[in-house]
């Protein structure tokens, strides 16, 4: 589905990401780990549009973000860490501003998406004024509100309580049936409930592309705490 | 072209409801009030001499919006930096030359609805001087074409800051260029390369065109010259915002 090929990106002089290669198939949630600054939000708004890679090539589907981005952005919906609503609008205004964007409201879909991730009882309160919970289930409410065939998640379960991380699993399990996710975190519980596939980002290149499944087998005691260790002392 | 237009109609009520939701306009429009009946009743000679045409209101009001306008712009894209929805506006298909042009012409329609309001002057000097109202609605119109060139301008000024006060400061000194330095000349050397003769005397000589308020004329040559500057700045609008996408 996507496909990502030698791509660099450099900010303020400072190289973020060199020779970045690697797709991501359909039916995968797909895991980005790495250190801090290793380069795993650069990667993810290069990937969403957020950025324009200094070169290399980003494909989705075969439509290229150079050559039709507005094609190519119909197909994905990405989700900062720090949720990005307006303050100012309540989660109703801010979904049906989204939904307008891209191409009209959905009501069925709409009232589907709020209710899945029960945003019922918040629906007329301002963004302002939501939890850190509810602010990251608006903000993913108005991402899938897309139908994206592949949804960028930054940290997604940072800030949730238990049971909303539980929903939360629940709801992306399903919706990685028809279609591809790729989210990054650091909490390696979210890794072995989640993902299917690992791709670890050090000093902005990958390191390692592979099922999940296989990366356990080579580390030990399937420890991922330790190889994260293990990179930051390669870093100092 | 449609999507564009949806794209655009979607940014301008946005921004239009955010000024009201924010409370913004309701600060503002009694600071212009204020200001522009204080200075006009009290600090000018609009009740002692003949007025048909409200000359002294007028004259003021490019002045007043010099503080008014980047008040306005200055949130236009900080705003987006600063809660983060930048990164999802530019992970949306749409166009960012709509996105662009739909806060303008928000940040526009705003400064409109602030000129209406002055409109209470005109229908109590109507009543007790008497206007004429002709001259009065042109130079409504010509005021509001001016206000339309800061805008612009404005919020291109802002579009390359990240803070509040620098969006703020950066858009006043670009207006205070473009009211300081008469431009004429210069546009007169480009355009005498096409036509014989040219001379664009009041193309964007402030002072001329405010003079041209008083009398209550719509100059075609400035009507021209504000829809060029419009334009020029609100392409330098989107080329700052593309910029900004890449280095970020």
């Amino acid at each position: 589905m996507l496909k990502v090929r030698g791509l660099y990106k450099s900010l303020e002089n400072n190289k973020i990401l060199h020779d970045i290669t690697f797709s991501l198939q359909k039916n995968q949630i797909t895991a980005l780990l790495g250190v801090n600054g290793a380069g795993k939000t650069t990667l993810m708004r290069c990937i969403a549009g957020v950025y324009e890679p200094d070169a290399g090539s980003v494909c989705f589907a075969g439509t290229s973000i150079k050559k039709d981005r507005k094609k190519y952005l119909q197909n994905i919906a990405y989700v900062p860490e720090w949720g990005g609503l307006y303050p100012d609008m309540t989660v109703f205004e801010y979904l049906i501003f989204i939904a307008k964007l891209n191409g009209g409201c959905d009501k069925k879909l709409l009232a589907e998406t709020i209710s899945a991730l029960e945003l019922e009882s918040v629906i007329d309160k301002k963004c302002a004024a939501l939890s850190k919970g509810y602010k990251k289930r608006t903000a993913l409410a108005a991402a899938l509100l897309k139908k994206p065939k592949l949804l960028i998640l930054d940290e997604p379960t940072e800030g949730l309580d238990p049971k909303q991380k539980i929903v939360l699993r629940k709801l992306l399990k399903k919706y990685a049936e028809n279609n591809a996710i790729l989210i990054s975190t650091h909490i390696m519980e979210e890794v072995s409930a989640l993902a299917s596939h690992i791709l670890i980002i050090n000093k902005g290149q990958i390191i390692c592309d592979a099922p999940l499944s296989d990366v356990e087998k080579t580390i030990p005691d399937g420890n991922f705490e330790l190889l994260f260790y293990n990179l930051d002392g390669d870093k100092h | 072209m449609r999507d564009f237009v949806d794209n655009l109609t979607v940014f301008f009520c946005k921004e239009f409801k955010s000024f009201f939701q924010n409370k913004m306009i309701y600060v503002l429009l009694p600071i212009y009030l204020i200001i522009s009946f204080a200075f006009t009743l009290y600090f000018s000679t609009f009740m002692t001499v003949a007025n048909p045409a409200m000359q002294q209101f007028f004259l003021l009001q490019p002045k007043i919006f010099l503080i008014i306008v980047p008040a306005l712009t200055m949130r236009l894209w900080v705003e987006e930096y600063k809660n983060n929805t930048w990164e999802i506006l530019l992970s949306q298909p749409i166009s960012l030359t709509a996105a662009v042009i739909g806060k303008f012409l928000a940040v526009w329609a705003i400064t409109g609805v602030m000129l209406l309001s002055s409109c209470g002057l005109w229908i109590i000097s109507a009543g007790f001087i008497g206007c004429d109202n002709i001259f009065v609605l042109a130079n409504y119109l010509m005021t509001f074409l001016i206000i339309g060139i800061m805008c612009a301008v404005s919020a291109w000024a802002a579009a390359l800051c990240f803070n509040y006060v620098g969006a703020f400061l950066l858009s006043w000194a670009f207006l205070a260029i473009l009211f300081a330095v008469n431009f004429d000349n210069y546009i007169n050397d480009v355009l005498m390369v096409f036509v014989d003769n040219f001379n664009a005397k009041t193309f964007s000589d402030f002072a001329e065109i405010s003079t041209s308020l008083v009398s209550g004329e719509i100059k075609a040559a400035f009507v021209f010259y504000a829809c060029a500057v419009m334009a020029a700045a609100l392409w330098a609008n989107v080329e700052a915002v593309e910029y900004k996408r890449s280095e970020k």
